[in-house]
């Protein structure tokens, strides 16, 4: 927020005044108003770095597993269960236990298993790395099917009422009529799809939230002044639509999507931990977790330990952190966007 | 009111009707079919057998025949068979017109008739209503722990805003959000179950021969499952009720009343909070919904005998009768929730106008 | 924000270049591990105690899966329903425990039973004196309603197949049976065990038996137990019959708990809130470790195998026409030639699948007949041997070579590519599909590997269009006359179990004669089954994985119990409670 000294261009009402140069904020946009308070919310950033982190590592996972020398899909069932390695390396680093990081070493041939193994001895690390990767992207890529489809269809029934609108208002109320989540579960069972067409069930059943407020939306914007007028000085449909009406929404627009992102994800997990979502041996978080659910009660013989704990806690922790971030963003946008909001912080 | 309550529910028969036809064209759309999956493991199942059984099923009917069937009771059969499918159930005529003998069977999803179970040769709203009675008595109880947890939280939340505890339950709240149910679930089934020994892990009581059981036991088997499933309702109720309180604290007449010299508790409760608790209620029928939505992941966990895991196996047997019977219960139940709940808001607050 | 980008991945970077580079310590073996606990496995039961010497009482609880669906005798089509079902109705033969063999013996309603000369008419003797739990008499009207039943098309029953081999039943009189069949079929037997229903409870048209009360709360048993009552997804309990012609069970009853999860059932398993269970292959070790559980490990009749396509699936038909001629199958493109799949057999390291998937339950087989089947198993035959080498030079000699150098071969420019499918849901055949794509990958055959739902499967295989999939059988039972599999009559698309297509007029020669030998003596039929294990071995239209080995575990505090290979509850009714013993 810069606080200096301007030149106005001069006009009738600034020279009356007074004679001294005023002392003005610089002129701000919406836009920039938004993005400045954004700067200034510690927490939205925080998240926003950890979603950019996440985002990186599933990009590059290709790269990282080269490094490390892992893969995941090349089994070795010979170290099944392998206890994460990174809690026997600080151990051995720090004196305190210097047999069992050997033991782990020996035991999976000298590459180190950071997150431990699954049940047919792939790496986790690389896994969740690969299982990211199909789980963000099923989730970003869906929210921005359901955000378009919710954007065009609620301003479409919102803009033309009459038929469309009352079509496009019953195929939404009969939809929504089944919890979403039953519904997923019965188009996916039936149809068991790819990770791709997955994204789209997905997509194609999530646009109703947005389509019901972008046409609230329309009708409020439609009854207004500056449209009345657009419509008077002789504005086309289309670019009142897209001109006025759209803009107006897009806040809003963007915190849903971002929440949409976060729950997306829960969703697709939830799908693949029931065993409709993504299928075996397509890693992703939620499948991960379904698999890992067999092994829960699985104790080491020779130790007694449970054997199968890393399974579990790893790929959850990683749901958690993610959704937390992207529902932490979509909050801080909201704040950042809405400016009722922001007065009670 | 009346007037609006019958127009709603006549709107309500064209969503019912989409729900139908929805449905029975997803289900039908699936690949395989009820009989390969049900006699696939027996070695001694022939071709002439699984014919016969998907004749008697009526799988071998086109599917307009087959959604009029079971959602009006009314079937189609070529040529004049009147005398073969007339009973005193049954009543049939034989349509020259067209060249079908059209039979009334009495039945039909329009009758309150949702078929026969292809699993259990049950009708369908027996193993409906078995079912829900499980997931209700989950449902309601999650639902009151959560608010009895939640609104309180949230009204107070309000009342220190911005302090060490508003912090605090506002993080909890959007961590409850985070946590994928599932792993919640299990987590806290290792936790308590399977390391401290406390609590059982799954059922719904233990089982005697005699079927008895103590209160005590019923209520051990709901903690873990309660546990799990209000941590989502908590967080949505406490932010509701901290931002309806926020905002009533603002109104004019809060302001007034403070201005007049009320005493703060006074101003809280009885104004503030009852005004604040309206918006409450009217989510509350959503609130049960998504919750019974939510169910069906904890009883898959904790093997609670309800109406998610009912349709899911349904689902994955391809028991075409039950899952398109629970899409109508389900879309039933949503339309009436919402409902009352319009109905409800419309009731309490003055300035809403039903239209 | 740029800059947090930047800082980020160069921290990221930081972090790898550590992780990699940083000191390592040196590999090592683990100390020798100490010796497994040795298997305490049931022998073949303790010398049993005879029943009037115990005191009675306890309950005998297991947790299924699944929930029984259906207790009517005739309409249930899934293992849990079935064992209620022998609970409480009675069935014409039995089945020795030891052999597997039909005997009128162990249960059975009929205390013997003749053959005609013509080996087509079978008369049995019933028992006397057999009554249900209400008073009413079982006799041959009972076995004769079920029958009828069967073959009434208002009852949605899924056995109807049995009609297509019994020509005639007929009660002579209360306590004889008198069953035609359509052919000689040694394995006929088989077709004539339904439990049977009372019929003194049902309307004589049929018309109540799909809507009964008795298909979720039978009010009579003629067997060891009475049902007691059942919440749906739950729990169903049975109690002691105190009319049981074999005399009342000692326990007071028993409980099958429905336990979806199998990591919970195992738990429940150790804790003793169940005293019976199946166990998992990868479970087996946690459940050792119990010194209050017994366990018993044998043969199962059944085994996993990969099914190959032998026909091209672009082109799907059936086996014969409406005359019955064979139609010649266009033959699949790749699996088509024997060498192929011969290959393929040698590339498969079935030991290191058996050890590491099956966790060691499992055995290597050469042929479709089982050792359990003991007098038709062909011993001389051994399975396919691990020899890559074997497998790469039969693959050049098919004509498969790699020519480019991306390691999948290729043959008239068309490259090696098969697909495999398997159900998705079965966490065991996924990772069985993981580890052969890798082990086909290593003879350079690009496999595509999906689980798939079983829906799908199931519809792929009938339509026949599909290259490999990954399956088992289980209860084949203890005839080795598996004919559906094999005969070119049962390839029909849309339903048949010879999906695979498999054309070989010559073992169907054999497979008709192998259950047409007049007298059925195992001797005589065992030739025949020599020889066709010799040519689907050769011709491998399945790759045989693996035999079943199951495993359950019981809790030590039931004495009498004496599993055998064919029947673990067969003297259900002697077991008793050791701690309820003075």
């Amino acid at each position: 927020m810069a606080v200096e000294q301007v030149k106005l261009p001069s006009s009738p009402l600034t020279r009356t005044r007074s004679g001294e140069e005023l002392l003005i904020r610089k002129p701000q946009t919406f836009w920039g108003m938004a993005i400045g308070s954004l700067r200034r919310d510690k927490l939205t950033l925080i998240a926003l770095g950890f979603v950019v982190l996440i985002g990186l590592l599933s990009l590059f996972a290709g790269v990282i597993c080269g490094v490390l020398g892992v893969d995941p899909n090349s089994t070795n069932p010979r170290d099944a269960f392998a206890q994460p390695y990174v809690w026997a390396y600080i151990r051995w680093l720090l004196g305190i236990d210097l047999t069992t990081a050997p033991e782990l070493l020996y035991k999976s041939g000298g590459v180190p298993h950071w997150l431990g193994t699954d049940q047919l001895g792939r790496d986790q690390l690389a896994r969740l790395l690969y299982g990211g990767r199909i789980s963000l992207s099923i989730a970003l890529v869906a929210a921005a099917i359901a955000m378009l489809l919710g954007v065009v269809v609620g301003a479409a029934a919102g803009y033309f009422g009459g038929v469309v609108d009352d079509v496009f208002m019953w195929l939404i109320n009969t939809v929504t009529s089944i919890p979403d989540i039953y519904l997923l579960i019965i188009v996916n069972a039936i149809f068991r799809p790819s990770p791709m067409i997955l994204t789209l069930y997905l997509g194609l059943l999530g646009w109703f939230g947005t389509a019901r407020f972008m046409r609230g939306n329309v009708l409020k914007v439609k009854s207004l002044d500056y449209t009345t007028s657009a419509k008077a000085s002789g504005a086309t449909d289309r670019r009142i639509i897209t001109q006025h009406i759209i803009p107006n929404c897009l806040p809003v627009i963007i915190v849903i999507t971002a929440i949409d992102v976060g729950a997306l994800i829960l969703t697709e997990s939830i799908l693949s931990f029931l065993g409709v979502g993504v299928q075996p041996p397509t890693p992703s978080w939620g499948n991960m977790l379904y698999r890992a659910n067999d092994f829960l009660f699985l104790r080491d013989p020779a130790t007694g330990q449970l054997a199968a704990l890393h399974l579990l806690f790893w790929p959850g922790i990683l749901t958690t952190l993610t959704v937390l971030s992207f529902y932490l963003m979509g909050d801080g946008l909201r704040d950042a966007l809405d400016p009722m909001l922001r007065n009670k912080r | 009111m009346v007037r609006y309550i019958v127009r709603r529910l006549l709107q309500a028969i064209p969503t019912l009707l989409g729900v139908s036809i929805i449905s029975f064209l997803l289900i039908s759309a699936a690949p395989g079919d009820p009989v390969s999956l049900r006699t696939a493991g027996n070695a001694k199942m022939t071709p002439k057998a699984k014919e016969t059984m998907r004749r008697q099923l009526g799988l071998d009917q086109p599917l307009p025949v087959q959604y009029l069937s079971w959602f009006a009771g009314v079937t189609v059969r070529p040529g004049d068979a009147v005398a073969e499918f007339s009973s005193d159930k049954v009543r049939c005529a034989f349509v020259t017109v067209i060249g079908y003998t059209v039979c009334d069977t009495g039945g039909g999803v329009i009758r309150g008739d949702l078929g026969t179970s292809i699993d259990t040769k049950q009708p369908v709203w027996e193993r409906l209503v078995e079912r829900m009675q499980a997931t209700l008595e989950l449902g309601v109880i999650s639902l009151l722990v959560s608010l009895l947890i939640g609104v309180p939280l949230g009204v107070l939340s309000a009342v220190y805003r911005g302090g060490f505890f508003d912090n605090v339950v506002r993080v909890m709240a959007v961590i409850f959000r985070s946590v994928p149910i599932y792993w919640m679930a299990l987590l806290l089934l290792l936790f308590f179950s399977v390391w401290l020994g406390w609590l059982p892990s799954g059922g719904r009581q233990t089982v005697t021969l005699t079927g008895e059981t103590t209160l005590w036991d019923r209520v051990q088997h709901l903690i873990l499952p309660v546990m799990v499933l209000s941590f989502g309702p908590i967080a949505f109720f406490s932010r509701i009720m901290r931002t309806e309180t926020l905002e009533v604290t603002h109104t004019d007449y809060i302001r007034t009343a403070k201005a007049k010299g009320l005493a703060s508790n006074q101003v809280w409760f009885t104004h503030a909070l009852r005004n604040a608790l309206i918006p409450l209620m009217t989510v509350l029928g959503p609130a049960l919904v998504g919750v019974l939505g939510g169910a069906v992941v904890t009883e898959t966990i904790f093997a609670w005998p309800g109406m998610g895991r009912l349709t899911i196996n349904a689902v994955f047997q391809q028991d075409y009768p039950l899952v398109l019977g629970a899409g109508m219960f389900f879309a039933v139940l949503t339309i009436i929730g919402y409902l009352l709940s319009d109905i409800f808001y419309a009731l309490v607050d003055p300035r809403v106008r039903l239209e | 924000m740029s800059r947090k980008v930047l800082s980020l991945v160069v921290l990221l970077a930081v972090l790898m270049a550590l992780l990699a580079g940083c000191a390592q310590p040196v590999p090592m073996a683990p100390p020798a591990a100490g010796n497994a606990a040795a298997g305490s496995q049931a022998a073949g039961g303790e010398a049993a105690v005879t029943s009037g010497d115990v005191a009675p009482g306890g309950t005998w609880t297991e947790a299924s899966g699944p929930d029984a669906s259906n207790l009517n005798p005739i309409l249930y089509d899934d293992s849990v329903s079935g064992d209620v079902v022998g609970y409480l109705y009675p069935s014409l033969i039995g089945v020795n425990p030891k052999t597997g063999e039909l005997v009128p013996d162990f249960g059975a309603m009929s205390k013997s039973w003749t053959v005609s000369d013509d080996g087509l008419t079978y008369t049995f003797q019933l028992r006397d004196g057999i009554t249900w739990s209400d008073g009413d008499p079982v006799d041959s009207a009972d076995f004769k309603f079920t029958y009828d039943a069967v073959n009434n098309d208002q009852v949605q029953s899924p056995r109807t197949y049995v009609w297509e081999q019994i020509e005639s039943v007929e009660a002579l009189d209360p306590l004889t049976v008198v069953i035609k069949f359509k052919q000689v079929k040694c394995d006929a037997l088989g077709d004539v065990g339904l439990g049977w229903l009372p019929s003194h409870l049902y309307a004589a048209d049929f018309s109540d038996i799909m809507t009964g009360a008795e298909n979720e709360a039978p009010r009579v048993s003629a067997g060891p137990f009475k049902f007691q009552s059942w919440t749906r997804d739950d729990n169903l309990v049975v109690v002691r019959n105190d009319t049981y012609w074999e005399g009342a069970p000692k326990m007071d009853g028993s409980i099958i708990k429905v336990v979806p999860d199998a990591g919970s059932r195992l738990s429940q398993l150790q804790s003793g809130e169940i005293d019976y269970l199946t166990v998992q292959p990868n479970q087996i070790a946690t459940a050792e470790g119990n010194s209050n559980l017994v366990r018993w490990t044998y043969n199962d009749d059944g085994y996993s195998y990969i099914g190959l396509n032998l026909a091209n699936p672009a082109n799907p038909q059936n086996g014969r026409d409406e005359d019955g001629n064979l139609i010649p199958q266009e033959p699949h493109p790749i699996l088509g030639d024997v060498r192929v799949r011969q290959a393929i057999a040698h590339a498969i390291d079935y030991q290191s699948i058996i050890d590491d998937i099956f966790f060691g339950q499992g055995y290597p087989i050469a042929a479709n007949v089982l050792p359990p089947i003991d007098w038709a198993v062909n011993k001389e035959l051994k399975p396919y041997t691990y020899d890559l080498e074997k497998a790469k030079s039969l693959l050049v000699e098919a004509g498969w070579v790699d020519g480019n150098g991306d390691g999948v071969r290729e043959k008239d420019g068309k490259p090696m590519e098969l697909k495999l499918t398997t159900n998705a849901g079965n966490t065991t055949r996924e990772d069985l599909g993981v580890y052969v794509q890798d082990q086909l990958k290593q003879i350079g055959i690009a496999v595509d590997f999906q689980a798939i739902d079983f829906g799908t499967l199931l519809e792929q295989m009938d339509a026949q269009a599909y290259d490999m999939y990954i399956l088992g059988w289980t209860g084949l039972g203890s005839d080795p006359n598996d004919e559906s599999f094999w005969s070119s009559k049962f390839d029909v698309v849309g339903s048949g179990f010879n999906n695979t297509s498999y054309q070989n007029p010559k073992v169907e020669e054999l497979l008709v004669k192998g259950y047409s030998v007049p007298g059925c003596k195992p001797e005589d039929r065992a030739p025949y089954y020599y020889e066709i294990q010799q040519i689907i071995h050769d011709e491998l239209p399945y790759i045989f994985l693996s035999g079943r080995v199951s495993n359950d575990f019981y809790n030590a505090r039931w004495g009498n119990v004496d599993p055998q290979v064919w029947s673990f509850k067969w003297n259900m009714d002697k077991w008793y409670d050791k701690a309820l013993q003075p």
